[in-house]
């Protein structure tokens, strides 16, 4: 343990929340001292935003009590925190949309003047970014920014307004690499100048690249806090997970098939009305794993719903096993052999409200054996739902317990297992693993892997790199509805598919 | 919401939402907020001065002491249990069909038009008016189907509002179109008697059998069919159902078109066992008092019955009560509160009140096994 050489900054004690059918906090404490950058680690649910956001005026504790210099106070509100100093920069932004950014900085603040204008405002945002050494166009609107520009706003609105302590919630989970890297550098230059910032993470190679000190949390409470350098990533993978971690799954070379799904300049709009694939051309083999790679709100969501019919296409064709399926409805594009682990689970893989019977069947009760005639065979129907939770390690006490009732986890291995079971030809898996804890991380990836050894192409579309890296066997990236690039996960680097993932078109010498 | 109540108003004791559904829960608990309604029913009554439990034995023996009074008991009865059937069905698939009462009259004028000017064998003409009683409640749905489905707009408010519409006709075709000059007084306004009457066994009318086998083949619809299965999710999760490809259009359109027809049998029914004559008088809300059958069903088919024949029985108390000089109100107000609590109950039976105490001495025990792990650091 480390020996606290000053008073800290911030102490954070005993800290008590409770959610309606979870305790967040049970008991955790934490400390920051002055001008460094503090890593708060822990896997999904082990209550860091929580607390961070107990400490910035969102929540309020149950139990507990908030120390600034060495003084009890009370934050109940956001402004309390400010006044303290203490600001923060969540997960999904608070900014609108349709305003500018000289605007949005000045929304809600108590020094915005009365009587203003946009020329004012504009002026008062160059000072103030001036004076931070941040570059921005006072007068640009958000919604036409990059993720990583509109993250930086955020920062600026959250300094102006007089924080000392940043809080940033898992800042890099929409940026590329190199944003990423362009953030670290903006954290490091504000410790210099005297300000203090706690990081929010679950990536351990974060917290080694920017972090002073590192907070575990598990389960709501510490497990302990230790300086950087003594660190290395196996051991905080341990602090965090609380079980040994597996290695890196193995990666077995596959002879691949032929194509199986080809994808032929496909163009569809989102649900806006605005273009979101532009001639969208790839080509999946059998036997593979194709990572699409791209930062949010570049297709990839319109991308799942052509393929699985559920949206429609203003141009292009798709051919599966060489036959054309354009403009096929859902139901028959399923019963063809393709699955589709949805974006959302709760809005659209399970039904929270129902048992898991209900959810278990949503694919098999039009057909043989679950179907017959008008009649839904109730036996065929159970037998389906309990093989598909025995087969994909879904625990749950019986398939009469709602949905609502499983953990993430479980929710998540039942929608995989059950779209495995139709994916005869091609499984298009989107963000499959995203809010799991590391266990059933890992069984959903390997479940996809084992998936694929059958000789089933597999579409993997998410935003995270990780993911991407470690199991696709080739990587595409996807930006504004095209494809920018195309390697060999071998020979892929993540520094370009970072910078094609933020529309930059160099160092494509990999590419095939 | 509840939640922040209880933690506000104990510091000791913590509401927990449950995981897990139990069906024989939910009963408890609705059956505890009717006994409770029950309860306060009665200190009102009592605090008027009447005997609540002599009058709910005089309700009781006017009821089921006497053939009459089962037989109209199971008349009244039966458009209560069909409506409820027809309002289980559209809200299954989160559809609110609000417009019983105007397809029941709807149903009803289709099967006078029948009964009044076609001859025919009594069981022919009667199996015509059944299904011009389907076909008219059918017809009248169809405007809202067709305004939500092709362009978007509530069924709520679409269905609410042709309700007066149908009322109104049926004032007009029994006081001026059609109306049967012979009568006069209080059974005036109204269209010359149907000579067609429903079949009756022994003390149950024909009627009352026909809601039956309605909520029976409801049930196996809901509990055996792929059909049934659809519409329950696509009541329970619309985007879950258009992701598997299920067709969300086409089971709207069909459940609110039955949902139409099975409120038209009910005028038809109402018609053909009880009034015999077509006017605005044909319905006393029972449209209406479907929907509260079945809101206290929840989603359970079966439960139709049950919940039906209690509401009839309040009904019936209520009547009564006006003759003796109280008002029927007492008795609006009683089934007012029965809804409210009931679902009350159905929103507390998902949860659990766990102490402040056991829930820190499991944390405890967490906290013990972590100890060891620490000491590793």
């Amino acid at each position: 343990m480390v020996t606290q050489v000053e008073a800290p900054l911030v102490k954070l004690e005993n800290i008590w929340k409770s959610f309606p059918g979870v305790l967040a906090n049970k008991g955790a404490h934490f400390d920051l001292q002055a001008g460094e950058v503090h890593a708060l680690l822990g896997e999904n649910g082990a209550g860091k935003t929580t607390l961070m956001n107990i400490l910035a005026g969102l929540y309020r504790a149950d139990q507990g009590g908030i120390f600034v210099e060495s003084n009890q106070v009370e934050i109940r509100h956001p402004q309390d925190a400010i006044a303290h100093g203490i600001g923060m920069v969540h997960q999904h932004f608070r900014l609108v949309n349709n305003l500018s950014v000289a605007e949005n900085i000045h929304l809600g603040w108590e020094q915005t003047p009365r009587f203003t204008s946009p020329e004012a405002l504009a002026k008062r945002t160059e000072t103030l970014s001036a004076e931070m050494e941040f570059d921005c166009d006072p007068y640009a609107l958000i919604e036409q920014l990059s993720v990583g520009e509109q993250q930086r706003i955020e920062i600026i609105k959250v300094l102006a307004r007089g924080a000392r302590i940043l809080i940033l919630d898992e800042p890099t989970a929409v940026l590329t690499p190199q944003e990423a890297k362009e953030l670290f550098k903006t954290l490091r230059k504000m410790t210099d100048d005297g300000r203090s910032i706690i990081f929010i993470t679950h990536k351990l190679k974060e917290v080694l690249d920017v972090s002073d000190r590192v907070t575990v949390l598990r389960n709501g409470r510490n497990i302990g806090t230790l300086p950087t350098a003594i660190c290395d990533a196996r051991a905080m993978a341990r602090l965090m997970v609380g079980q040994h971690v597996s290695l890196p799954l193995e990666r077995k070379r596959q002879k691949y098939g032929e194509t199986i799904l080809a994808l032929d300049n496909l163009t569809a709009k989102g649900d806006h009305g605005l273009a979101s694939l532009n001639g969208f051309t790839l080509n999946l083999r059998k036997g593979e794993i194709l990572g699409v790679a791209g930062v949010s709100g570049n297709g990839q969501s319109e991308l799942a719903e052509v393929i699985t019919g559920l949206r429609a296409l203003e141009e292009g064709k798709i051919f599966l096993d060489d036959e054309d399926w354009t403009g096929k409805p859902a139901a028959e594009i399923a019963e063809a052999g393709v699955g589709h682990i949805p974006e959302d689970r709760n809005e659209m893989g399970l039904v929270l409200n129902l048992p898991v019977l209900h959810s278990a069947i949503m694919r098999g009760y039009n057909n043989e054996p679950l179907r017959k005639g008008l009649w839904l065979l109730k036996n065929e129907a159970a037998a389906l739902a309990l093989r598909l939770m025995a087969e994909g390690d879904v625990r749950a006490p019986n398939i009469g317990v709602l949905v609502r009732g499983l953990s993430g986890g479980n929710q998540q291995k039942l929608v995989t297992r059950r779209e495995i079971d139709i994916a005869e030809k091609v499984l298009v898996a989107m963000h499959p693993t995203r809010g799991l804890d590391v266990a059933a991380t890992e069984a959903v990836r390997q479940a996809l892997i084992e998936h694929r050894d059958n000789g089933v192409g597999i579409l993997l579309i998410s935003e995270d790199l990780d993911e991407i890296f470690s199991i696709a066997d080739r990587i595409a990236v996807i930006y504004e509805g095209q494809i920018t690039g195309l390697f060999d996960a071998a020979q892929a680097s993540r520094n370009d598919v970072g910078l094609l993932m933020g529309g930059s078109r160099v160092g494509m010498e990999n590419m095939r | 919401m509840i939640e922040t109540l209880v933690n506000t108003l104990s510091p000791r004791w913590k509401l927990q939402r449950r995981g897990n559904y139990s069906r024989l829960r939910g009963y408890v608990f609705k059956i505890s907020a009717v006994i409770i309604s029950l309860l306060i029913a009665r200190w009102a009554i009592e605090s008027t001065g009447e005997s609540a439990i002599e009058l709910s034995q005089t309700v009781l023996n006017m009821t089921f002491k006497t053939a009459f009074g089962r037989k109209q008991f199971l008349k009244l009865a039966t458009p209560l249990i069909i409506n409820g059937a027809a309002m289980l069905l559209a809200l299954r698939m989160q559809l609110f069909n609000f417009g019983l009462e105007g397809q029941l009259f709807v149903g009803a004028f289709a099967a006078t038009a029948i009964g009044l000017n076609i001859d025919g064998p009594p069981s022919l003409i009667l199996i015509l008016m059944f299904l011009g009683g389907m076909a008219g409640g059918m017809l009248y749905a169809l405007i809202p189907t067709l305004m939500r489905l092709k362009n978007g707009v509530s069924e709520i408010l679409t269905t609410l509002l042709l309700n007066p519409l149908a009322i109104q006709f049926a004032a007009f075709i029994g006081m001026d179109a059609w109306r049967d000059m012979s009568l006069a007084g209080a059974t005036a306004n109204a269209t010359a008697q149907i000579p067609y009457e429903l079949p009756a066994y022994g003390e149950i009318n024909g009627g009352f059998i026909i809601a039956v086998l309605i909520v029976i083949v409801l049930w196996l619809a809901f509990a055996n069919t792929t059909w049934g299965y659809e519409v329950t999710i696509v009541g329970a999760k619309m985007n879950a159902a258009r992701y598997v490809g299920m067709p969300v259009v086409r089971n709207m359109f069909i459940v609110m078109l039955v949902s139409g027809a099975i409120a038209g049998i009910s005028g038809m029914i109402q018609l053909a066992e009880v009034t015999h004559r077509y006017s605005a008088r044909l319905s006393q809300s029972y449209g209406w008092m479907g929907i509260n059958v079945a809101i206290l069903a929840g989603y359970d088919p079966l439960a139709i019955l049950p919940w039906g024949l209690f509401l009839t029985l309040l009904l019936f108390a209520g009547t009564i009560l006006k003759a003796k000089g109280m008002s029927l109100e007492v008795v609006i107000a009683l089934t007012g509160l029965i809804l409210f609590l009931t679902s009350l109950g159905e929103v507390l039976a998902n949860y659990r009140l766990i102490s402040i105490a056991k829930l820190e001495k499991q944390v405890r025990n967490e906290e013990d096994a972590l100890e060891e792990e620490r000491s590793f650091l």
